[in-house]
């Protein structure tokens, strides 16, 4: 019964834009700066996304809560239906149906928090799943011991850079993947399919240089707001992702401009 | 604004509504505003058993859900605000038999957790009591033994291999549950059904729902609420015939559905039968019947083509052929029962090939052939685009790749028994093998029809071509998402490519721009550093050259002379038009009236191309005199035409170094005043190092 319909980018001028670079054979750099340009409307709107919020303040909860001697009922106290021990993919089960269960009925659900949700349960399965060697039978010591380590400055910088390059790579592949496959074929800009993935896989390294410059911040905000404050609230974490997408979009429309 | 809507079910009093009041959307089952019709089997002809009530108002209840859904648009894609529409805000008044029930804190909370997940949207209830019945009460009437179980059969592969594993393999007495979407359907359903009761010893017990509405109903295609109306029709036989279970048979690749493309976002891609869905149904079921009530999904881990292979080995293959798979009916015909273009129709034929029952499903049936067939540009050639990069990715990832790019998978491994890792796995296994299954079918493929691929004898934009180019693998060109080698390339260039230009600055990455004439001005001043042109010589020389073949005729260079004052004179009060280049266009229009007859005595087929481009030369040239006159015939003076020529160049300039500004930063601070000079005159005077390669323009 299940089906899928996809759809295309609107016809004003703007979006016009992002499908002309497309075929015009702009690169990754160009095409991120026009899309992020006939999006800023919506990317405007970040800041207020209950979805990208609680998802950032749930990110900001997991190293705190492996610090804490008893690591199920922190994850529990910051809203993560887990056991007394569990396994990387509960965590991340968890981690998932809280953002769900804090949105329910879908109240103040959009496609950006939505994009938000799924880019940091991928971060935290590859971040976590890199560090435990494994996502299946993980011990519940080794998952609190790799999500403890994200706590330092250096880490959560990392894990945060990891994040938001995944969000911005899904909130540009939302745009552009309504243009790209129009490209495809014989005469086209991309003449087969693995053209067309090598442009995604651009795409994502000109997101992952992009975020680099969430990393040179977020490190020393974790670390200061929690010492300062005793942990981090979820209006703190709306600050930080307020800070971080304007930076990240600025980055995108003034770095593609530099060089 | 949220996309809001109030819905009045039956006779309700409109009351106070929260949102939505300006133009509540009315839905009635019966009465005389009726515009809702629901039938099942023959109720309301004989009576045979009356619905409990409360499934009589779960039934109801689905019903006008559904409608609704349909009713309400979301919006299109809204893309801009990402899909801010698509989540609409639905609020329901539905009169019920038993409002006490319905109104309970725990079953508002179920039903709303259950819909809001399936369709993404936000709900509110208030049931109120009903007053006044309807004419005739539902009623189902059944004849013969009464099943083991009922199960949901749409009369795709899926719900036939459901059908299959439970009356033919296992012998058991069924009932199944059909919506008759369209009539388009009925012959081949009924030719299910006689093939069903051929193999088994108890034939199923057919039970046909048909839902009509009034055609203005119909405003939204995407109907995520319509497995809930089935469950809920499924439900109801079940608790007439004293079961307390329904099965939906979907592979779990569906059912799970992981999305395709980066745009399909949370239920963009269907949850008619995942996990948490029918949880969800289990839990409301339980509660309407008032007793643990199952919903179960056996094909949950099997794919698609496994489930083929259940009714092939069922001895079943002649009923593959009158599965309906296809979303898109109202391009069936007798002869193609399936576009071969959406995502089932795809998916169908990767399955039954990879299960190799091709022989029971002929590639006549299909409007486009999997693998051979032209796609046309737009959804057709992106469904199976993205359909086969998800298997190729797929197929070569990891667990940590796999966890690590479909964060939607996480919706599932708390929601299925055994833990969460037991399903992680299961879950990543499957989409192996189904991904390995579409590989699979292209690598056989592209060995089969190798010969025609390097012969590129298939159509451009079939599968085969675009999985493997035969023009780049026989070049061994490199391939490249970056513009073209900075070292190959001068620092600094101006050229087109195709229709868009692209500029280099500085030995930076060029930028592509699209086709706008201030492009073609900056070109000539690139060109001619140093030099001060007036803006109608630049204009004109640009304009000759743009229309390519003027110009040439009349012998104009492409390199820009600024002696060439011929064209438009340097002083204000001059005309328009010369009287020296006025004769020459004049004589030329001769030469071609001369040209055209001796072309048209020679009776050459072969002239006739020459001909139509003489005759819009001389088109051009006639308008070009016209233009140049004014009232009474005489000629038109510069004056005002040159401001107006001066300001036509400035703003396609300044337009043109707007998105330059946009792109190239180094480029748009190096074309500022005095190095670029807008105004009486234009010119553009760099340092003296600096030089610019501009290819000439290819006449086209």
């Amino acid at each position: 019964m299940g089906h899928t319909r996809l759809g295309d980018l609107p016809r004003t001028r703007k979006w016009q834009e992002v499908v002309g670079l497309i075929e015009g054979g702009a690169g990754t750099a160009q095409i991120a700066n026009a899309t992020i340009t006939a999006a800023e409307r919506g990317l405007n709107l970040a800041a207020e996304d209950k979805g990208l919020v609680e998802t950032v303040w749930l990110l900001t909860q997991l190293p705190l809560a492996a610090k804490s001697n008893d690591f199920a009922a922190a994850l529990r106290s910051a809203g993560l239906d887990v056991s007394d021990s569990p396994s990387l993919m509960e965590v991340v089960g968890a981690f998932s149906d809280a953002i769900d269960r804090r949105l329910a009925n879908n109240y103040g659900r959009t496609d950006l928090g939505e994009m938000a949700q799924m880019a940091a349960v991928e971060t935290v399965s590859k971040v976590i799943g890199a560090r435990t060697r494994s996502l299946f039978g993980t011990r519940p010591d080794d998952v609190k011991e790799a999500l403890s380590g994200l706590a330092t400055n250096r880490q959560f910088s990392s894990l945060a850079g990891d994040f938001f390059s995944s969000l911005t790579n899904k909130c540009l592949d939302y745009f552009v993947s309504r243009a790209v496959s129009y490209h495809v074929g014989e005469g086209r800009r991309f003449g087969t399919l693995a053209q067309q993935g090598e442009f995604a896989g651009a795409l994502a390294t000109h997101c992952r240089e992009a975020s680099r410059i969430i990393e040179e911040f977020s490190g020393g905000w974790f670390s200061k707001t929690n010492w300062e404050k005793g942990g981090i609230s979820r209006q703190d974490a709306a600050g930080f992702a307020h800070v971080a997408m304007r930076k990240l979009v600025a980055e995108l429309k003034e770095g593609a401009r530099d060089g | 604004m949220a996309n809001e809507r109030a819905i009045l079910c039956g006779a309700v009093p409109v009351g106070s509504l929260p949102f939505g009041g300006d133009d509540p959307l009315q839905l009635h089952l019966w009465g005389p505003a009726e515009n809702i019709k629901l039938q099942i089997n023959d109720i309301r002809s004989h009576l045979l058993q009356d619905i409990p009530s409360r499934f009589h108002d779960l039934v109801e209840i689905a019903t006008y859900v559904y409608v609704a859904d349909q009713a309400t648009t979301r919006g299109g894609d809204g893309v801009d605000v990402f899909g801010e529409n698509w989540r609409r805000k639905l609020f329901f008044r539905i009169p019920v038999r038993s409002p006490g029930f319905w109104n309970q804190e725990e079953v508002l909370a179920q039903l709303i957790d259950m819909l809001s997940f399936l369709s993404e949207d936000e709900y509110f209830f208030d049931f109120i009591k009903l007053a006044g019945k309807p004419p005739s009460q539902l009623h189902l009437e059944f004849g013969g033994d009464a099943p083991e179980e009922v199960i949901l059969f749409s009369g795709g592969l899926d719900s036939l291999g459901g059908a299959i594993q439970e009356a033919v393999v296992a012998q058991r007495r069924v009932a199944l549950v059909t919506h008759k979407s369209t009539q388009k359907l009925a012959r081949r359903h009924r030719k299910l059904e006689q093939l069903l009761a051929k193999h088994t010893a108890h034939a199923p017990l057919h039970i046909p729902v048909v839902i009509n509405k009034n055609k203005g109903l119909g405003r939204e295609y995407t109907q995520r609420s319509r497995s809930f109306l089935y469950a809920a029709l499924a439900a109801t036989v079940a608790e007439m015939f004293g079961l307390s279970r329904i099965r939906f048979y979907e592979n779990g690749v569906v059912s799970f559905n992981l999305p395709v493309s980066a745009q399909v976002v949370g239920a963009r891609a269907t949850r008619t039968t995942h996990p948490q869905v029918i949880n969800g149904f289990a839990e409301l079921l339980s509660l309407v019947a008032a007793k643990r009530f199952a919903v179960e999904n056996p094909f949950l881990w099997k794919t698609k083509a496994e489930v083929i292979k259940v009714i092939t080995a069922a001895k079943c293959e002649e009923m593959i052929k009158f599965a309906t798979s296809c979303s898109h009916t109202w391009e069936m015909t007798k002869l193609r029962t399936h576009c071969g273009t959406c995502s089932q129709c795809i998916d169908r034929r990767f399955a039954v090939l990879a299960a190799k029952a091709e022989a029971h499903d002929p590639a006549e049936s299909y409007g486009v052939d999997l693998l051979t067939g032209e796609r046309t540009e737009g959804e057709p050639r992106t469904m199976l685009a993205s359909y086969v990069e998800m298997a190729n990715d797929v197929a070569e990832m990891s667990a940590l790749g796999f966890f690590g790019r479909y964060g939607e998978a996480s919706r599932i491994l708390k929601h299925l028994n055994g833990s969460p890792d037991t399903t992680a796995l299961q879950l990543f296994e499957l989409h192996r093998r189904h991904a390995k299954c579409v590989t699979d079918v292209v690598d056989n493929a592209i060995a089969q029809h190798r010969k025609a691929i390097r012969k590129r004898l298939l159509p451009g934009s079939c599968l085969l071509r675009l999985v493997c180019d035969s023009s780049l693998a026989a070049a061994g060109a490199p391939v490249s998402h970056q513009p073209r080698s900075v070292e190959a390339l001068p620092d600094n260039f101006m050229r087109l490519k195709g229709e868009y230009w692209a500029i280099r600055f500085g030995g930076n990455e060029e930028r592509i721009y699209k086709p706008d004439i201030g492009f073609h001005y900056l070109r000539v001043l690139l060109q001619n550093p140093g030099t001060t042109f007036s803006a109608s010589k630049l204009d004109c020389h640009v304009r000759r050259r743009i229309k390519g073949t003027i110009g040439a005729a009349l012998g104009v260079a492409d390199d820009f002379s600024p002696d060439n004052s011929i064209i438009l004179g340097d002083l204000e009060g001059e005309d328009v038009i010369g009287p020296e280049y006025e004769q020459s266009l004049r004589a030329y229009l001769e030469e071609i009236d001369e040209m055209i007859a001796a072309a048209r005595e020679s009776g050459d087929l072969a002239q006739v191309d020459k001909i139509d481009e003489l005759e819009k030369q001389k088109l051009m040239i006639k308008s070009m005199l016209s233009k140049a006159k004014g009232l009474g015939g005489r000629n038109r003076r510069l004056g005002d035409e040159r401001n107006k020529v001066r300001n036509r160049v400035g703003n396609a300039i300044r337009r043109t170094l707007k998105k330059v500004e946009q792109y190239d930063k180094p480029l748009s601070e190096h074309l500022q005043r005095p190095v670029l000079n807008l105004g009486h005159t234009v010119s553009y005077i760099p340092r003296s190092d600096l030089t610019w390669s501009t290819p000439p323009i290819e006449k086209t």
